[in-house]
């Protein structure tokens, strides 16, 4: 069986998309593949290719100082743990009473950090402006994002950001 | 696969799929496809490269004026001396028909059952009629006393004129119009006579409830010898009481004399999954009607589409192997359907420039015990070709993979994208089924997840329609049965190709302007 790494749904091997909420299964196969040493020289076996993908380390800095470091390449669910599927990022571990369950989701996507909040209830805001549900938005080194009442400093190297990141002076306004 | 016989004299003409008399924008357009199918990047076959080097030998000569007569006259040559049997009424195009894409070509030997696609891409085997063929068309019409509401029989019609607008005088049109009871408005006329069939329709007054299988019984004997296509079309806004079963049955009867049966709902009471079986049965399709600029896009493609059918019916019939199982089957071009797994499967006619598209969903079961490297069939059929003159033609169609361990390759993109929108569909079909069973969060979570793979895909407008839809559910509890049936056909047209999807979007978009509100 396969897990859906987004929503935990069981799919038979072989699927190409999880039947519950759509997520490109395939991607995740041949990402895996593509990490997997290739017999003949025991490195990544498209790890060449995938250079200009580069992904870094994505942390958290919380207002009391405490970072929390993301596991793994992502994509990354930000929401309150259920009976049945455990959030990437749970919010609820970290004080947070208002967090819905699927809340949001981060994901590298074309060399960016995006953040898409999933039509949670009480909004998902990025230097204080309230994400429109559904629409992807692209994340700069040291944004603030809110889930709801839990509030977080996002950190990460961007090998491809050009110019100063706007999000600086949104910050200083 | 047919192979392609080099040996042989090759006919110019036949390697491009056009007619002796074919005009130079025919050439140019026929040898534009030539080249996508066969171009050696695009096209892994084997024989590819041999064959796209004709086709360009072919496209050097025909396109031309002197060299194409030069030609011309080495032809009639040549079948002055050759035997000609006869008339030669049909040209075939003697190359491959048939190329398959599937998910997974190298499949793990595992102790657990996994899933397999493959998408078929078919290519008739002849070229389209020079002429259009006559078509023969029974239209039955809804009169249920519910054809009052919302000037729904106003818009039938506006359905019928559009059809007598586009049929062509040798076309032959017959009306019947049904409640409990069918009445035959007008046997089958020459449509020369314009004027007939709208007085015929004036006299349809609403009454009574919905029976199908009693107007279809009328029409039963519509299959004749006629050279052309056999065609009924329902249009209907209601449900069928307690007559599926033979309506069923009539339909099967129906599709081995080669009828073909379309069917076309108004409103949002119709019964979608049984006129799908239905249609589905004969190799025809169901569409939702939502207003008269649908119509205006959708009836010329399909009376186009008849018009210059390459065969009268393609069937496909098939073996699985012990433990697989054939989960669904759909048809995803020219139009969408969902078939039947049980063959044989009629798959329906094509237009000139088109071909059939079906992706195909298997259940493939534990294949440990297999040896490294072995090559085992999943399914071993046949593809029969009708023709409207002379023998069928048959094409074998087998799909083998490979068991064993080994990198697992990156789907093909044409089979990544039918399984999405296929993914798409079943969303929405599961938000329904959740919503009719009561879980109301969870047929909300499924609508907000389509929404958001939509979205991911670029189709922002649908998704804001299937948002809003997720949102009413939250606040009023209730999905709506219009918004049922814009899931059901929103999602349903994502499955055609691309560009058939814009025009047809087009046309639904202009109907929601212009169309009487409900």
């Amino acid at each position: 069986m396969l897990k859906c790494p987004y929503c935990g749904h069981q799919e038979w091997v072989g699927a190409l998309f999880c039947q519950q909420c759509g997520y490109p299964l395939w991607e995740e196969v041949a990402r895996a593949e593509a990490q997997r040493p290739s017999p003949v020289n025991g490195k990544p076996a498209a790890a060449s290719r995938r250079r200009k993908t580069a992904i870094s380390r994505v942390t958290l800095r919380l207002p009391d100082g405490h970072t929390v470091t993301l596991q793994g390449s992502g994509p990354w669910l930000v929401g309150r743990p259920t009976a049945t599927h455990q959030p990437d990022l749970d919010a609820q571990a970290l004080g947070a009473r208002h967090v819905s369950r699927q809340h949001a989701r981060l994901e590298w996507r074309r060399g960016g950090l995006y953040i898409v909040d999933l039509g949670s209830t009480n909004g998902t805001w990025v230097n204080g402006r309230r994400l429109t549900p559904h629409e992807p938005k692209r994340l700069h080194d040291g944004d603030w994002v809110r889930w709801a009442d839990l509030e977080a400093q996002v950190l990460f190297d961007a090998p491809h950001t050009q110019t100063p990141s706007p999000s600086q002076e949104d910050l200083a306004s | 696969m047919s192979a392609f016989d080099f040996s042989q004299q090759v006919n110019y003409y036949e390697v491009l799929g056009v007619s002796r008399n074919a005009t130079p924008e025919e050439i140019r357009a026929a040898y534009r496809e030539a080249v996508r199918r066969w171009h050696p990047d695009l096209n892994p076959a084997p024989e590819a490269h041999e064959y796209f080097l004709l086709v360009r030998q072919a496209y050097e000569v025909l396109s031309n004026p002197k060299k194409r007569q030069a030609y011309d006259r080495t032809l009639e040559q040549s079948s002055e001396t050759s035997e000609m049997g006869g008339t030669a009424p049909v040209e075939r195009v003697r190359a491959p028909q048939v190329r398959v894409r599937v998910s997974y070509s190298l499949i793990p030997p595992l102790e657990e059952p996994q899933l397999w696609y493959a998408f078929l891409i078919i290519r008739a085997p002849w070229a389209p009629p020079r002429q259009p063929r006559p078509l023969n068309l029974w239209l039955l019409i809804d009169r249920s006393s519910s054809m009052r509401n919302g000037g729904k029989l106003a818009l039938v019609k506006e359905m019928v004129a559009e059809v007598v607008r586009l049929l062509r005088p040798t076309d032959r049109l017959g009306m019947i119009a049904f409640d409990d009871r069918p009445a035959v408005l007008l046997q089958p006329t020459p449509v020369h006579k314009r004027a007939i069939f709208l007085h015929a329709l004036s006299q349809v007054r609403p009454q009574g409830g919905t029976e199908i299988a009693r107007a279809l019984s009328v029409v039963e004997s519509v299959g004749g010898r006629s050279r052309g296509p056999h065609l009924v079309w329902i249009f209907t806004d209601g449900r069928t009481y307690g007559d599926e079963a033979r309506a069923l049955h009539l339909a099967r009867q129906w599709a081995r004399q080669g009828v073909i049966c379309d069917a076309f709902g108004l409103g949002e009471d119709w019964n979608e999954a049984f006129l799908d079986r239905l249609t589905g049965l004969t190799g025809g399709s169901t569409h939702f009607i939502s207003g008269l600029s649908m119509v205006k896009t959708l009836f010329p493609d399909l009376i186009r589409r008849y018009h210059h059918a390459r065969v009268r019916q393609l069937n496909f019939t098939f073996d699985l192997s012990p433990g697989v199982k054939l989960r669904a089957l759909y048809r995803m071009g020219p139009e969408v359907a969902h078939l039947g797994v049980e063959p044989p499967v009629a798959l329906g006619v094509v237009g000139p420039q088109e071909r059939w598209l079906a992706l195909a969903e298997f259940e493939l079961p534990p294949l440990y015990r297999l040896e490294d490297g072995a090559r085992w069939t999943v399914l071993d059929g046949t593809l029969e070709f009708l023709p409207f003159r002379g023998r069928p033609y048959t094409e074998p169609l087998r799909l083998e993979v490979h068991v064993g361990q080994g990198p697992r390759s990156v789907p093909p993109k044409v089979v990544r994208h039918a399984v999405e929108r296929l993914t798409w569909y079943r969303l929405q079909l599961a938000s329904r089924a959740a919503w009719r069973d009561g879980r109301l969060h969870e047929a909300q979570q499924y609508l907000s997840h389509l929404a958001q793979s939509l979205n991911r895909r670029g189709l922002g407008r649908m998704a804001r329609r299937v948002q809003q839809q997720a949102l009413d559910l939250e606040r009023f509890q209730r999905l709506e049965p219009e918004a049922e049936k814009d899931l059901e056909f929103g999602t349903r047209m994502l499955m055609l190709p691309a560009d058939v999807y814009e025009a047809r979007q087009r046309g639904q978009r202009g109907s929601a302007t212009r169309s009487p509100s409900k």
